[in-house]
């Protein structure tokens, strides 16, 4: 959805949902540039400036899944994070990926995608939106909510940020939430609104409805009657909430 | 969300001298029966183990060879564990073997279930896709176009299924897609005439990626319920063919 239609004067109430939803996101994505922040310098020192991903990852390992451990510990709702790099050749050699997720120990555990180009159940990461965006773009991206066949296998978001090592991008840092968690986490700020509203991604998508008119998954091309979208202001306001004129129907 | 089992009824057949090629024959031989289906876990290792009656370490390489031919897979993490995520590919001589032991009334009730949850989930996809998501379907229907083999355009054709479950977004329906293709897949393929079969298949799936461009949920379902039914009545003309006492 463009930008271009005239900015609609919100209700207060609407105005501290949107506050709300942005300062939640501000804090998520400071949380995933901090961690990128780090794991870029943990690359950095650990390897020369000719190193390929593979060599990267492997000498980067333990310091991602340590930093990856602090953010989850920090964030209870984040289900997994890590890098996943770009492979050096598109099309030739394995995909290259240090994700962590949490084990039932209250530790956390590498997980290991399909990474053989060969295989049929090669994970093909680098055509992925997740993936795609932020490493092209170097922008801030929420991905989702999306089934990640093959890859965790879950219903969820991902956000993710471009990592840099040496001057040069080498993949995507991300983290990932279910969209179950993602709803728990942002529906008392859409209630704020005290009237229906819903939480929409970069392509209309719903992430998160305070409305049953509108389902996570469904994909809003204009707003219904009755309903303004409000820009969130953050993630490059590429996120907008859908809020109902009228608060007479408000659940 | 995942089915857990008792167990296995083919452990007192194993022998304690079995090695891992025997364990790993012994599971492909009970997916290939259904008495193991896409989407299982297997229950921990320890315990499938002393079902086969084989030392841990054995039923590790037995384990290990199957997830190298991409049978199963093991997930690390909360909600891990060792699942199975393909059936084999069956010869030609094991479909017509299925068909053969299946009645006509099997055979459509297969079908009616994928027509409803295959109608569900195109319906769903059209609603709910975006235009670069479409494009990666409209990527993966082109495989079918490029398979050389019977075996090649079954999976490229299942693939396509399950990547519309992917965009459809319903966890359950997704699984339910994936079982009913390990079923379905062989039994559409490879029987019937390779190139009739491909570009009754190719047009079929152009029709759906048409609705879900349009984001025409009524006629996505529908195009897809006509591609099943389709799919079913080849299925039962080579079950008809192959039993003609019937």
């Amino acid at each position: 959805m463009s930008s271009v239609e005239s900015t609609p004067t919100p209700t207060p109430t609407a105005s501290a949902a949107v506050d709300a939803v942005a300062q939640w996101f501000a804090a998520l994505h400071a949380d995933l540039e901090g961690m990128n922040r780090d794991i870029e310098a943990i690359l950095s020192s650990a390897s020369d400036p000719t190193a390929d991903v593979a060599r990267l990852a492997k000498a980067g390992r333990d310091g991602i899944k340590d930093r990856v451990r602090v953010l989850l510990g920090e964030r209870p709702r984040v289900n997994g994070a890590g890098l996943i790099f770009s492979r050096s050749a598109r099309g030739e050699g394995k995909g290259v990926t240090e994700w962590w997720v949490r084990d039932g120990d209250g530790d956390v555990t590498r997980y290991q995608f399909g990474v053989n180009p060969g295989g049929q159940r090669f994970y093909d990461y680098e055509t992925l939106e997740w993936f795609t965006v932020s490493f092209t773009t170097g922008r801030p991206w929420l991905t989702g909510p999306y089934i990640d066949y093959l890859g965790v296998e879950e219903y969820i978001v991902t956000a993710t940020v471009r990592a840099e090592v040496h001057g040069r991008a080498v993949g995507v840092t991300g983290l990932d939430m279910t969209v179950a968690e993602l709803e728990r986490e942002l529906l008392p700020l859409l209630r704020l609104a005290r009237r229906p509203s819903a939480l929409l991604n970069a392509h209309g998508g719903v992430l998160v409805s305070s409305t049953s008119s509108l389902a996570p998954g469904d994909l809003v091309t204009a707003p219904p009657a009755g309903f303004l979208r409000l820009p969130i202001p953050a993630l490059d306001a590429t996120l907008s909430l859908l809020v109902a004129d009228d608060p007479a129907d408000a659940r | 969300m995942v089915q857990e089992h008792g167990p296995l009824p083919f452990s007192d057949e194993a022998s304690p001298s079995a090695g891992g090629a025997a364990v790993a024959e012994r599971i492909l031989s009970s997916i290939s029966l259904g008495l193991l289906t896409v989407g299982e876990r297997l229950p921990p290792e320890v315990e499938l183990a002393q079902q086969f009656g084989v030392a841990v370490n054995t039923l590790r390489k037995g384990l290990s060879e199957l997830r190298d031919r991409e049978i199963v897979v093991t997930r690390r993490g909360r909600s891990g564990g060792t699942f199975i995520v393909r059936a084999p590919f069956p010869s030609p001589d094991e479909v017509r073997e299925r068909l053969r032991e299946s009645s006509l009334v099997d055979l459509r009730d297969l079908r009616d279930e994928q027509v409803a949850v295959g109608s569900a989930i195109a319906r769903l996809a059209a609603t709910r896709a975006w235009g670069t998501s479409i494009e990666r379907l409209a990527a993966l229907a082109a495989r079918v176009t490029r398979a050389a083999t019977a075996a090649e355009a079954a999976s490229a054709d299942s693939r396509f299924h399950i990547e519309l479950a992917v965009l459809a977004q319903s966890p359950r329906l997704l699984r339910a897609e994936v079982r009913i293709q390990s079923e379905m897949a062989p039994l559409h393929w490879i029987l019937s005439d390779f190139e009739q079969t491909r570009s009754v298949v190719e047009s079929d799936h152009e029709s759906v990626i048409r609705a879900v461009r349009a984001n025409d949920g009524t006629a996505a379902a529908l195009a897809m319920s006509e591609h099943l039914q389709h799919d079913g009545v080849r299925m039962m003309d080579a079950k008809l063919s192959i039993d003609p006492d019937l």
